[in-house]
């Protein structure tokens, strides 16, 4: 396969909220804020590209019994170094980050990229197959955190845009909130790209 | 079966070894990795620190270390370590870390205390780990400097405030709670009072 193709297929085709349906506990979680969304995005973008690059660099030689353990192993090793690596570099934005970083391991998208692609195909194409994913996810997240944050602070990445006349829609803040803002985006996408039944 | 036909990838002792070889060679580069960042993580702890504790009085931070060599004073009773803060040679409050319960994991806070034990002058929560976007907002400006100005006791008891729907208070021993997570709120308050009573307890005769 080619890197646009895999790009193409791993943002879209099969992105991995709105097709697939993984990822969900973090999207519903972290989408109250632009920022905040933009962020886990990046974390996840770059634990599943190296995580499903070296579990494709190793995948000749692990045993099938324990794989899954391997890629827990190394999934929360990248987690863990993003994590020193904030806190020694960018002390404020991981202060800021506070439990996301963590929450990073527990994503079904980085296993489910590592088991469904980096298994079986060569490590550059993982790594493109990982970045895919991850901005797939990060777009969906933002989409869904723009209808959140203007609705529920009447802001976007913090900035004011709906002056005093808004009330905030506190609801729009809750976790739940983030189900049917999502319902709504992946019933309008299948309705856009699925073949109409007869 | 022939043995020695057969693969060493193939034998049963394979996969334990493959784990363990791996386990090692991950553990090796977390272990090394977080030696040689441990320095400047510690020293940013440090100086957040510091910054906490003097802008909790408002007094500069240009130079941390040196504003705070000037304008703090660590004391230590029956082993409770706090600090009092200078300026100008007048004492204008003391700082006590507090620690309490969230509803995911502890909160660590910093508390600022007018020198005649009346009043807060604020709080800055060091450290918390409650759901980001509603607990977690306890860290928001907005919900701490409410806390600046408010008594501490009400008649003789040390005061537990009253939580009330955002943007409802109104007298001074009401609270903001954050829409979503009452407990969270809950908890900051509850802290207070508890530690607040704790530290009269102990620092009870020089205060």
């Amino acid at each position: 396969m080619k890197t646009k193709e895999i790009l193409k297929q791993s943002i879209f085709t099969d992105n991995s909220i709105c097709r697939q349906i993984l990822g969900i506990c973090s999207a519903l979680a972290v989408t109250n804020l632009m920022m905040n969304s933009l962020v886990m995005g990046l974390g996840v973008i770059f634990t599943t590209a190296l995580s499903s690059y070296t579990i494709s660099l190793i995948r000749d030689y692990t045993p099938r019994s324990v794989r899954m353990m391997v890629q827990t192993l190394i999934i929360a090793s990248y987690v863990i170094i993003i994590d020193i690596f904030l806190k020694a570099f960018f002390p404020d934005i991981s202060r800021s980050l506070g439990p996301y970083v963590g929450l990073i391991i527990t994503n079904c998208i980085v296993m489910g990229r590592a088991e469904a692609f980096a298994q079986k195909n060569k490590p550059f194409d993982s790594l493109i197959d990982g970045v895919g994913s991850g901005i797939g996810y990060m777009l969906v997240l933002l989409v869904i955190a723009f209808v959140r944050e203007l609705f529920g602070f009447g802001s976007l990445f913090g900035f004011k845009i709906l002056g005093d006349w808004w009330t905030p829609w506190s609801i729009m803040v809750m976790a739940s909130r983030a189900f049917f803002v999502l319902g709504l985006l992946i019933w309008y996408i299948n309705y856009r790209s699925l073949p109409k039944q007869a | 079966m022939d043995k020695e036909k057969k693969l060493f990838s193939e034998t049963r002792v394979y996969p334990v070894v493959f784990m363990i070889i791996v386990a090692l060679l991950f553990g090796t580069i977390l272990a090394v990795f977080y030696h040689s960042t441990i320095e400047r993580v510690e020293l940013s702890e440090e100086l957040r620190f510091k910054q906490s504790v003097l802008s909790l009085f408002s007094l500069p931070f240009d130079d941390v270390i040196e504003s705070y060599e000037k304008h703090i004073i660590e004391q230590e009773k029956d082993g409770y370590k706090y600090y009092v803060a200078y300026s100008d040679e007048e004492k204008i409050g003391y700082c006590f870390i507090v620690h309490g319960a969230g509803l995911w994991g502890s909160i660590t806070c910093l508390v600022g205390v007018d020198p005649e034990f009346d009043q807060l002058i604020a709080i800055h929560i060091l450290n918390q780990s409650e759901t980001p976007g509603l607990g977690g907002r306890i860290s928001e400006p907005t919900f701490q400097e409410q806390f600046a100005g408010k008594p501490i006791f009400e008649g003789e008891e040390v005061i537990n405030y009253r939580l009330v729907p955002e943007k409802d208070a109104a007298k001074e021993t009401e609270i903001n709670q954050i829409t979503g997570a009452t407990a969270s709120s809950k908890a900051i308050v509850d802290m207070l009072t508890d530690n607040l009573k704790k530290i009269i307890e102990i620092l009870g005769d020089q205060i």
